[in-house]
């Protein structure tokens, strides 16, 4: 199996110690899972997908699922509007042990 | 007093009581409808001990077998007593190691026949459940952003319950951490993103956290319902029990 030749990191470059999963839908470079990132209908590598957002800046509203990915934070930085509200975040914020620990009426099933 | 809403279900009529019933007053309803019935087992559903508390202290009914599910207040004396109070108990979700008494364990079960193989193919990518109104604007601003990265999308409000999950067979199940949606898509080898929701009782952070896939944002369940829908692999299976066993169970209790 060979190795992930994704260079692109979160602040600097780097080469990715990981071993290859798959290869880029775009350029074709075996890359690991975590440098792989979903455009339209393809699994593209991190440099691919910045490139394509670079390139296609019009486009970058099809694109705001990586908008809290931290591999495209400077890509995002106040450029589109979040599709999501407040109401919509606060279903992830609760968590852990004291997870709805204020509840005192809910007694639903799902 | 038999509920206008759900007059029946699987046959049995379901008796409905209020909320703001007193146990002392539900207490002797419960004995003579036990009485009426000739029922020589009382069967109870996550709460030992009454939902209102009206099984607690001393009892002259028939004998109790407890059937628990994961507690929030599991470590509570009032809860532990009750336990020990009943006459059998087991543990269906004893993966969540949330029950100090020592009972039995069989494991959650489920309305599900099929195998995962059975299951087939998918026909659907994700199937987004919004079973409560919090859910159901978030699903409305999920939906075509699922479709716009090439996923097939289906979400279901609250008004075709119970799902039939067989039926619908969706590759990502994205909703809430209650038990029969959580164990029955395990069942049927669906990835479950879990959106927990916040109940009194039920602790659906614990169970979403043991069985299915939490998130953190709304972007982070978008990357990872389409990387889990491109994906080959279904996850692993809990065990899985079907109610016989529970019946067995009782009977032999």
């Amino acid at each position: 199996m060979s190795r992930c030749r994704e260079t692109a990191g979160i602040l600097f470059k780097k080469r990715c110690q990981h071993p290859s999963t798959q290869n880029c839908g775009s350029c074709n470079k075996p890359v690991c899972r975590v440098h792989v990132r979903i455009l339209g209908d393809k699994e593209v590598c991190i440099s691919c997908a910045r490139a394509s957002i670079e390139d296609h800046p019009s486009g970058r509203r099809s694109y705001a699922h990586l908008h809290d990915d931290p591999y495209f934070f400077w890509y995002y930085q106040s450029e589109i509007a979040d599709p999501y509200g407040e109401s919509d975040f606060s279903l992830f914020d609760d968590a852990g042990a004291t997870f709805a620990s204020d509840v005192a009426d809910q007694w639903e099933g799902t | 007093m038999r509920s206008p809403e759900v007059p029946e279900a699987l046959g049995v009529a379901h008796h409905v009581c209020p909320r703001t019933l007193r146990p002392e007053v539900l207490r002797p309803r419960v004995l003579a409808h036990c009485e009426r019935l000739g029922a020589d087992t009382l069967v109870i559903d996550t709460f030992p001990e009454g939902l209102l508390g009206e099984l607690s202290g001393r009892w002259t009914g028939p004998r109790r077998v407890a059937l628990l599910r994961c507690r929030k207040d599991a470590t509570a004396r009032s809860f532990r007593a009750a336990v020990d109070a009943v006459e059998a108990a087991v543990d269906l979700e004893p993966h969540l190691d949330w029950l100090e008494a020592r009972v039995p364990s069989l494991g959650p079960i489920t309305r599900v026949s099929a195998t995962p193989s059975e299951h087939g193919q998918h026909a659907l990518d994700v199937l987004v459940v919004a079973s409560e109104a919090r859910l159901l604007g978030f699903s409305q601003r999920l939906e075509p952003r699922l479709r716009a990265l090439g996923l097939n999308v289906r979400v279901e409000d609250g008004t075709s319950f119970p799902l039939d999950l067989e039926r619908l067979r969706p590759r990502v199940l994205v909703g809430p951490a209650g038990f029969n949606l959580t164990y029955e898509a395990r069942a049927l080898g669906i990835w479950h993103i879990a959106l927990p929701m916040p109940r009194s009782h039920d602790d659906q952070f614990k169970r979403a956290e043991a069985v299915a896939q939490v998130v953190r944002s709304p972007y982070a369940l978008e990357r990872l319902a389409a990387q889990l829908c491109r994906g080959a692999s279904a996850p692993l299976q809990t065990p899985r029990h079907h109610p016989e066993d529970v019946a067995r169970f009782i009977l032999d209790a």
